[in-house]
């Protein structure tokens, strides 16, 4: 007579076999969640960069009445207000733009653009706190709770009467 | 096991991927749409800047045919009247110099009708291309950005709003500004005065730089800025209306005289002359007979019947020699708008659209909430169908530019104007 094989209790053992694999599994779908979520708020971001020097390079010197409060040439004011206006819609599609996003303009030494005339290689920069929500993920890609992403695209404004741009 | 496991991996990187495609696509398409307004707006900017310049370049030349005109109009002026001087004297001397001014006539008549035909006839041609201009060069350049987008995205829409198409920018007169500085070339060309024949002198000694100034509010009544033109240089009108003026004070106290004392006591005015009554001035019932150089009461205003009288003798002269008030359709043209450099009427723009895939655009929202749990339910922005740009065009005086000391007047005749892609109007998208 054969000996029995002993059947009972295989099927929790490989269950218990599987485990590591689908926690691996189950960790690379979080991680590339994650890093899903990242890599598309570094795309909005980069758009968003696009878009700030496109609107800044049309209306640092433009001189429409609506932008007349504002010195031709100076990031602040209602020429600042333009670029929000077009840039925060996009920042709010990954974060909460008005409260996690900055937009700054600096020349080509990183300094802070006070009038384009007067800069040298200006540039928006834009800098997001993108959330990182996923678990386990967030511990491996982003200190703490978020991310800090960052963008940079130079602006060309013409009609400030300077050497850039027009040339005159 | 192994195996769905795979499927599941690879079913998520898949999805992912796809959301990040569909994600670039439409960073891509609403860059892309940008790009093409941007450039449409530039091209359209660009040939309206060209087309500024163009037309300064025709007031510069509208000035620089009417300096001629100012010096052979006021040798001319100079010439008649040191020859009719010269020819009502007995003097021998001035016999030979009528003589010259006689046979010079025919010379002189046919380079004024010359220089007066060419300004004229050229001054019109120029400001009918001028006010054209803008229609012409907006619609060409359109056709070119429609040329250039049907190639680059055959599905693309553009629409182009562009004030100049229905008016000219450039609608103002401004045949002031250009006579006053064609007569500013004048005088500092030394040419004034160079009219005469070798053998006819200037007799009279008459300031002709003094003349041309005189005739600038005869050339172009614009110039004269409201003010009646008068030409006190020329000896003739000075004297006829001083000769005017004493006839008019001799009848008035002939008048003055053969009134009765009676007639004068009882109020009773006398017959005064309807030419002299705007320059008498009387003092009721306080009239007395032989006071005041035999005027009574009243006072001529000798100062005032010279001046108005100055004023139509002038008019008569300027008449009978054929000068004509500035013709407003055929002047050089300034902005209509004052404001030129911020004005709308200076600004054109277009909308570019074109559609997004609404499969691309239903997969994304799908992944998106797939991906974050249900959590990010976020606008469409990415989502654009149509991209706007404005174009501007205006003159380089602001602050750094080399064009900077040209004063505002001055600029429509300064072919430096230029061209900057320009912030939409609100609502439009930047």
């Amino acid at each position: 007579m054969a000996p029995r094989r002993l059947s009972r209790g295989v099927a929790p053992v490989e269950l218990l076999a599987y485990i590591p694999l689908w926690s691996v599994m189950f960790g690379a779908f979080l991680y590339n969640a994650q890093v899903n979520r990242l890599s598309v708020g570094r795309e909005v971001l980069e758009h968003a960069a696009a878009v700030a020097a496109d609107t800044a390079t049309k209306v640092l010197c433009d001189s429409a009445p609506e932008l007349a409060g504002t010195p031709l040439g100076r990031p602040d004011g209602a020429r600042a207000a333009a670029v929000e206006e077009r840039v925060l819609p996009l920042l709010d599609l990954v974060t909460d733009a008005r409260r996690k996003c900055r937009i700054a303009y600096r020349d080509g030494d990183g300094g802070p653009v006070r009038r384009v005339q007067d800069a040298s290689d200006p540039a928006v920069h834009i800098e997001c706190e993108v959330p990182c929500p996923i678990p386990f993920a967030a511990q491996a890609l982003c200190r703490g709770q978020s991310l800090a992403l960052a963008s940079s695209h130079p602006v060309r404004p013409a009609g400030c009467d300077m050497r850039m741009g027009g040339g005159l | 096991m192994l195996t769905s496991a795979q499927f599941f991996l690879g079913a998520i990187s898949l999805g992912m991927a796809l959301f990040r495609g569909n994600e670039q696509a439409l960073v891509f398409h609403q860059e892309e749409i940008m790009g093409h307004a941007n450039a449409a707006a530039s091209r359209m900017a660009q040939a309206h800047a060209w087309a500024a310049n163009a037309i300064a370049n025709n007031n510069a030349i509208s000035v620089a045919l009417l300096s001629p005109r100012f010096t052979v109009e006021s040798d001319t002026l100079a010439m008649h009247e040191n020859g009719a001087f010269a020819c009502g004297s007995g003097n021998p001397f001035l016999q030979k110099v009528c003589a010259q001014y006689g046979r010079g006539i025919p010379r002189i008549t046919a380079k004024l009708g010359w220089i007066r035909t060419q300004q004229t006839g050229m001054w019109r041609s120029l400001s009918t291309l001028s006010s054209r201009l803008d229609a012409v060069v907006s619609a060409h350049a359109e056709a070119e950005a429609r040329a250039e987008l049907a190639a680059a995205a055959p599905d693309a829409e553009l629409v182009v709003s562009d004030p100049a198409r229905q008016r000219s920018p450039w609608g103002r007169p401004n045949g002031g500004r250009a006579c006053e500085l064609a007569l500013e070339d004048s005088l500092a060309s030394g040419t004034l005065g160079h009219a005469f024949p070798l053998l006819m002198i200037n007799v009279l000694g008459l300031s002709v730089p003094a003349i041309a100034g005189q005739l600038q509010g005869f050339v172009c009544s614009a110039a004269a800025g409201g003010v009646q033109p008068r030409l006190t240089s020329l000896p003739s009108i000075a004297k006829k209306a001083r000769r005017t003026c004493r006839e008019l004070e001799a009848r008035l106290r002939e008048a003055v005289q053969e009134a009765s004392y009676g007639e004068l006591r009882e109020g009773i005015e006398p017959h005064i002359p309807e030419d002299a009554k705007p320059y008498v001035e009387c003092e009721r019932g306080t009239r007395r007979r032989g006071r005041s150089a035999a005027l009574g009461a009243c006072t001529f205003q000798r100062d005032k019947c010279v001046e108005d009288n100055t004023l139509t003798a002038s008019a008569d002269l300027a008449k009978s020699f054929g000068l004509l008030g500035g013709d407003a359709s055929g002047t050089p043209l300034a902005p209509s708008d004052e404001n030129w450099n911020s004005g709308p009427s200076f600004r054109v723009c277009v909308e570019v659209s074109r559609p997004v895939d609404r499969e691309a655009t239903r997969l994304s929202r799908a992944i998106k909430t797939l991906v974050s749990f249900g959590t990010d339910t976020q606008g469409d922005d990415l989502v654009v169908s149509s991209a706007a740009a404005c174009g501007r065009w205006y003159f380089p005086d602001g602050e750094g530019s080399r064009f900077a000391s040209v004063e505002k007047s001055r600029q429509p005749f300064v072919a430096a104007w230029t061209h900057a892609l320009a912030g939409a109007p609100t609502g439009g998208g930047r």
